[in-house]
C-alpha cells in the first residue's frame, strides 16, 4: 500500500495538467450533444465558421495551433513533475533510461496530453461544418493541417534555434528539418530566424534566470546535482512557455487592431479560451511544482492574493462617463408623450435573455414594420412614430439600442423591403460579440488581474492611479464590439434627447441593477419622476442615472452593455469619476430586478398620463420576450446533503423567473383597468415570445451567450413566420402580428 | 487450465459490438423528454416493464399520430435490439467458455443454462412491445407470433423474467474478472469490471424481486459500465500479460511510436 500510495500522489502533483486535461477533453461534450449540460452557454464557443473561406481556414489554424500548443503545455509540466517528482516531493520512483517502462512513460507524456486536441478540433468542427456550405470543408481541412504543420515547426525547429542561440557552445541537437532548412542557407530564412530567435532566446534567458533564482531557494527537482545547472528540461519548459506568451501577444495584435463589425471574428472564441487555459496551466503548474514541496496548497497563495489586491481600487471595474452637455434639458414622460395628442401610440418592454433577445427584439419590430410597409409607407411612418417607449432589459438592451439608432432624422426606421433577414438593424444585432468577451477576458482582465496596481498607472499623460486604462477590460471590449454602425460610435444619452424631444426616436430605458441597494439603475433618454429625498430611507425601487449623476452622461453602448451585464460574462462596473478611490454604486445586469422591463413601462406610463393634459387616443403595450416565460419545471431527482447545501440558490434563481413574471402579469391586468377607469384611455397589451420546439414540444433551449450559430437564426427567423406567416386567403390560425396591425385600424 | 487467449479477444469483440451498439441505440433514438413511470429515465426500458393498471402507451411514447409520436423510434430500437440479443448471448457464451477452460465447469453450465432462457425472454419481450405499437409502424413479424407472446401481463412478465435471469448471470462473470494472480494493473481492471457486476446484480436483483422499476434501471447503468471495463479487461489480456510498464514499453517502440516517444526531444538527450 505504501508503494500505491507514492504512486498515487503523483494524481495529485499533476493535478493542474490533469485537470487542465479533463476539462477541454470533456468540454465538446459538454457543450455539442443534443441534450448537452452546457450546450446553451458553451455551444457557441465551437461555433468558429466564417462568411467566406480564408477567414474559415484562418479560424480553424487557429484553433488548431491553439489546441496543439496547450496540448504542448499539457505535456511540458505534467513532464516535469512526473520526472522531478521522486527528487522534489518523494514520490514513488519513474523508470528511467533504461528501466523497464522508461520509453512506454516517454511516449504517455506525449500521446495523452496531445490527445487532448483531438475532441476540440473535431468539436469544432463538427459544430461549424453541419451548418456551412460545403466549400467550407476543404477550407477547414487546410486550416487544420496548417495548424499541424506549424505545430510541428515550432516545437522542432523554433526550440532547435531558440536552444542553439543559449547554448551556442554546446554541440547543438537539431532536428533533420533544422538541418535540411540549415543547410539550404536561403537568406530570408537565415535573417528571419536570427531576428525572430534572438528576440525569444533573449526572454527565454530571463526566464531562465528568474527560474535559476527561485531554484536558489528550494533547488530540489530543479537543478542537476552534479553540474549544479538548471535541469535541461526545465530550460525546454521556459523556452516553451516563451513560445507560448509569444503565441499569446500575437493574437493580442491580430485583434486589437482588426476592425470592428458585423463580420465574423477575426479570432475565434474558442482559440482566445484555448490561450487562456494554456497561461493558467503554466502559471498554476509553475506555482504547484514549487509550493507542493512545502506541502502548501495552491489555492492559498492565490486566495491572499485575492485578498490583498481587494483592498486595491484599481482591482475594481469601471464604466466611463462623459460631461453632460450644458445645453441638455430635461424630458419628461409627458414631454414624449405630447406630440402623439390624440394619436395611438405604442410602448414596448423587451426582456432579457442575451444575444437571442436582442436578435428577438430587433427582428419582431422590423418584421412589423415589413408588415406596415404592405400596407402602404405612410402606414409603416405612423408605425415608426407611434413607437414612444422602449424599455429593455439585458439583451432586450441590445436590441433596443440597435433599432432606436436605426431611426433617422425624419423620424423612421429605413424601410425593411422584402428581406428582413438582410435588414441592417438585424444583421448587427445578430452579430456575434463573444470573441470580444473572451478577449477582454483573456487580454485586460487577466493581466489586471496579475499586476493590478498598474492598473490606472499612465505615462502620457502621466496619471499615477487614474489613468484612462483603468476602464480597459471585457465590459468595455464588448461596448467597443457593439459600436457597428458609426453613429453609435459616439451616441450618448444626452444626444438622443432632442431627437426624442421632436419625437424622431421613441424614448428608451436601459434597465440595470445597482448591486448595493437592490434598485433599478435607470439609464434612460428621459427623466423619470422626482428623485428619492436623501431623507427618505424608503426606497421607490429605482433611481435615475440622470439624477444619479446630474452632471455625467453615458454613451449608449455602455447603457446598454450595464443592462446587460451577465453574471461573470460581463463584470459589474461603477461609474468611474476621475478619482478611483470615490465610492460608487456597482451596476449589474438588469434582470436581476425585472427581466422583462414592465415594472418601468408601467411607472413610465403612469408619469406621463399623470403630468400630461394631453393624451394619447390608445396605448398598445407590446411584450417581446427573447424566451419562454413563466414555465414549470418538472420535479427532479434531487437528493441528499449536497442539495440541502444548494436549493436556497436554486430557489432564488427560480423565484427570480417565476415572481418577476406573475407580478408583471397582475400588473399588466390592473394597467388595463387603469387606462380605462382613471386614464380613460384605452389599453391592450399583445406579447410576442420566442418559443421554439423540437417535434416533441419540448423547448430549444435558447443559446445564453454572445453568439448566435447560424442554425439559432434559422430558429429566430422560423418562430417569426410562425407568430406572423404570410396571411393566407382562409385565416384558419389568427396571426400575432394582426393584433397590432389591427389595433391601428381601430 | 489456462483459457485459449482467443476466448479473450472474442469476448472483447462481442462486449465492444454489445457496447458499439448500445451507443448506436442510444443515438438513434431522439424520445421526448417525458415524464416516464416509476421514475424511470429510459423509454425503452419504460416499455419493456410497462404495467397494465392504468398506465397507457401513449404516456411513454406520445400520441399515436401526433408529430411527436415515438411508436416509429421504439420499433426501430427494437430492430436494433435483436442484434444486442445475438451480441450479448454469443459474449455470455464465449465467457462461459473461458471459465469452463479455467476447470470453472458448473458455473459454466450455469451460465450456458441461463443465458439462452433469458435471450428466449428477451424476444418474447420484443415481441410483446411490438404487439403493443401494431399499427404504428413497418413490423415484419407475422401477427401470430406477436400474439402468442402477448399476454395480459407482458411485455413485463417477460421483461421481468429476462432481467432476474441476466442480473443473475453477472454473478459467475466475476470469477472471470476477479484473479488475484494477474498483474497489479490488470487485476485492478478487473476488479473494477467484477465489482460493477456486483453492484449492478445486487440493485438489480432487488428491482425485480421488489417491483421497483428504477432499480432495475440503475442495475441496468450498472451492468453497462461493468460491460465497458470489461471490454478492457480482455482486450488487455495479451497486451498487459506482463504488466503496464513493459506493455507500454512494447507500444513505444512500435515503428511510428518510436518518433513520437523522442520528439520533439528525448529525456535523455544532451539538452532536452
Amino acid at each position: 500500500m505504501e508503494v500505491i500510495g507514492h504512486y498515487l500522489a503523483y494524481i495529485y502533483l499533476l493535478r493542474v495538467p490533469l485537470l487542465t486535461w479533463a476539462i477541454l477533453f470533456i468540454l465538446p461534450l459538454l457543450a455539442l450533444p443534443k441534450d448537452a449540460a452546457l450546450g446553451s452557454l458553451l455551444k457557441g464557443i465551437f461555433d468558429v465558421g466564417a462568411d467566406n473561406v480564408w477567414q474559415t481556414a484562418l479560424s480553424f489554424f487557429l484553433v488548431s495551433t491553439a489546441s496543439l500548443l496547450t496540448a504542448a503545455t499539457i505535456g511540458v509540466t505534467a513532464r516535469l513533475i512526473v520526472l522531478d517528482g521522486e527528487e522534489r516531493f518523494g514520490a514513488g520512483h519513474i523508470p528511467r533510461r533504461r528501466e523497464t517502462g522508461a520509453a512506454g512513460i516517454k511516449l504517455m507524456l506525449r500521446v495523452i496530453p496531445l490527445s487532448v486536441a483531438f475532441p476540440l478540433v473535431i468539436g469544432a468542427s463538427y459544430q461549424t461544418l453541419k451548418e456551412s456550405i460545403p466549400s467550407m470543408i476543404p477550407a477547414a481541412l487546410i486550416g487544420i493541417i496548417l495548424g499541424i504543420i506549424v505545430f510541428y515547426l515550432v516545437m522542432t525547429l523554433l526550440q532547435d534555434e531558440i536552444w542553439a542561440k543559449i547554448f551556442p557552445t554546446e554541440t547543438p541537437y537539431q532536428s533533420s528539418i533544422t538541418a535540411h532548412l540549415r543547410n539550404l542557407r536561403v537568406p530570408f530564412y537565415e535573417r528571419i530566424m536570427n531576428y525572430f530567435v534572438s528576440m525569444l532566446a533573449g526572454v527565454a534567458n530571463l526566464g531562465r534566470a528568474l527560474v535559476s533564482s527561485i531554484a536558489v531557494i528550494s533547488p530540489h527537482g530543479y537543478v542537476d546535482s552534479r553540474t549544479r545547472q538548471l535541469r535541461p528540461r526545465h530550460v525546454f519548459a521556459v523556452i516553451q512557455f516563451v513560445i507560448s506568451i509569444g503565441f499569446y501577444i500575437f493574437l493580442f495584435f491580430i485583434k486589437k487592431y482588426a476592425p470592428p463589425g458585423e463580420t465574423t471574428p477575426v479570432i475565434p472564441t474558442l482559440c482566445l479560451l484555448l490561450v487562456l487555459v494554456m497561461m493558467l496551466c503554466w502559471g498554476l503548474s509553475a506555482l504547484t511544482f514549487f509550493l507542493d514541496r512545502f506541502r502548501i496548497p495552491v489555492l492559498a497563495p492565490l486566495i491572499i492574493w485575492g485578498w490583498t489586491v481587494s483592498f486595491l481600487p484599481q482591482g475594481d471595474n469601471f464604466y466611463s462617463s462623459l460631461p453632460k452637455d450644458s445645453t441638455t434639458t430635461t424630458l419628461s414622460p409627458a414631454d414624449v408623450l405630447s406630440p402623439r395628442d390624440g394619436k395611438l401610440i405604442i410602448l414596448v418592454a423587451a426582456s432579457g435573455g442575451g444575444i437571442q433577445s436582442a436578435a428577438w427584439t430587433v427582428r419582431v419590430l422590423s418584421g412589423l414594420r415589413k408588415e406596415f410597409e404592405k400596407q402602404g409607407e405612410k402606414a409603416a411612418e405612423e408605425f415608426d412614430r407611434s413607437i414612444r417607449l422602449i424599455s429593455s432589459v439585458s439583451g432586450g438592451s441590445v436590441g433596443a439600442m440597435y433599432i432606436v439608432d436605426a431611426y433617422q432624422s425624419n423620424g423612421q426606421l429605413p424601410q425593411v423591403g422584402e428581406q428582413l433577414d438582410y435588414y441592417r438593424p438585424l444583421k448587427v444585432a445578430e452579430a456575434s460579440s463573444l470573441d470580444d468577451v473572451a478577449w477582454g477576458l483573456v487580454y485586460p482582465d487577466f493581466l489586471w488581474n496579475l499586476i493590478p496596481f498598474w492598473k490606472g498607472f499612465y505615462l502620457y499623460p502621466f496619471y499615477l492611479v487614474n489613468g484612462p486604462n483603468l476602464l480597459s477590460d471585457r465590459g468595455s471590449a464588448l461596448e467597443n464590439a457593439w459600436k457597428r454602425t458609426d453613429s453609435l460610435a459616439t451616441a450618448t444619452l444626452s444626444k438622443w434627447r432632442p431627437e426624442v424631444a421632436k419625437g424622431n426616436k421613441p424614448a428608451v430605458v436601459f434597465n440595470a441593477t445597482i448591486v448595493e441597494t437592490g434598485e433599478r439603475l435607470l439609464l434612460s433618454t428621459t427623466d423619470f419622476g422626482p428623485p428619492r429625498e436623501p431623507i427618505n430611507k424608503i426606497t421607490p425601487g429605482w433611481q435615475d442615472f440622470s439624477r444619479l449623476y446630474p452632471k455625467k452622461d453615458i454613451p449608449i453602448v455602455t447603457a446598454a452593455r450595464l443592462s446587460a451585464t451577465f453574471p461573470f460574462v460581463t463584470p459589474a462596473a461603477r461609474i468611474f469619476l476621475g478619482d478611483v478611490f470615490a465610492n460608487q454604486y456597482h451596476v449589474v445586469d438588469g434582470g436581476y430586478y425585472d427581466n422583462y422591463g414592465v415594472a418601468t413601462l408601467i411607472e413610465w406610463l403612469d408619469q406621463a398620463m399623470n403630468n400630461s393634459s394631453s393624451k394619447p387616443s390608445r396605448i398598445l403595450i407590446l411584450q417581446i420576450r427573447g424566451s419562454p416565460a413563466g414555465l414549470i419545471n418538472p420535479p427532479k431527482g434531487d437528493y441528499g446533503w449536497f442539495f440541502q447545501a444548494t436549493h436556497a440558490f436554486q430557489t432564488l434563481e427560480n423565484v427570480r423567473g417565476t415572481g418577476q413574471f406573475s407580478r408583471n402579469e397582475v400588473e399588466l391586468k390592473f394597467l388595463e383597468k387603469l387606462c380605462t377607469y382613471v386614464y380613460n384611455v384605452p389599453c391592450q397589451v399583445v406579447s410576442f415570445e420566442y418559443y421554439s420546439t423540437d417535434r416533441h414540444s419540448d423547448q430549444i433551449p435558447a443559446p445564453l451567450s454572445w453568439h448566435l450559430t447560424p442554425y439559432d437564426i434559422v430558429l429566430l427567423r422560423q418562430e417569426w413566420h410562425r407568430l406572423c406567416p404570410s396571411p393566407s386567403p382562409y385565416p384558419l390560425i389568427g396571426r400575432n402580428c394582426d393584433k397590432v396591425l389591427e389595433f391601428f385600424r381601430q | 487450465m489456462n483459457p485459449n487467449p482467443k476466448l479473450y479477444f472474442y469476448c472483447a469483440l462481442f462486449a465492444f459490438l454489445a457496447i458499439g451498439l448500445g451507443i448506436i441505440m442510444g443515438l438513434v433514438g431522439d424520445f421526448g423528454k417525458r415524464k416516464l413511470p416509476d421514475g424511470l429515465h429510459s423509454p425503452v426500458l419504460a416499455m419493456e416493464l410497462i404495467r397494465y393498471d392504468g398506465e397507457d402507451v401513449s404516456k411513454i411514447l406520445g400520441s399515436a399520430g401526433d408529430p411527436g409520436d415515438d411508436r416509429p423510434q421504439m420499433i426501430r430500437q427494437i430492430e436494433l435490439d435483436w442484434v444486442l440479443i445475438v451480441f450479448y448471448t454469443i459474449l455470455f457464451l464465449f465467457l462461459s467458455l473461458i471459465l469452463y477452460q479455467r476447470d470453472n465447469r458448473r458455473l459454466a453450465l450455469f451460465i450456458r443454462l441461463l443465458v439462452i432462457p433469458a435471450a428466449v425472454f428477451d424476444i418474447l419481450e420484443n415481441l410483446a412491445i411490438l404487439g403493443l405499437l401494431r399499427g404504428s409502424g413497418d413490423i415484419a413479424i407475422p401477427a401470430v407470433l406477436l400474439d402468442m407472446s402477448s399476454r395480459d401481463s407482458a411485455p413485463r412478465i417477460w421483461s421481468l423474467a429476462k432481467w432476474a435471469l441476466i442480473f443473475l448471470l453477472l454473478i459467475p462473470i466475476t470469477r472471470i474478472y476477479m484473479d488475484k494472480d494477474l498483474p497489479i494493473f490488470r487485476r485492478s481492471i478487473g476488479f473494477i469490471a467484477g465489482g460493477l457486476g456486483l453492484i449492478a446484480s445486487i440493485l438489480g436483483m432487488c428491482g425485480v424481486f421488489f417491483h421497483t422499476d428504477s432499480l432495475i434501471e440503475m442495475g441496468a447503468n450498472f451492468m453497462a459500465s461493468s460491460l465497458l471495463v470489461g471490454f478492457v479487461f480482455f482486450a488487455t489480456h495479451s497486451w498487459l500479460a506482463d504488466g503496464l510498464l513493459p506493455a507500454l514499453d512494447r507500444l513505444a517502440n512500435q515503428k511510428f511510436l518510436r518518433k513520437l516517444t523522442t520528439w520533439p526531444s528525448d529525456d535523455e538527450d544532451p539538452y532536452h
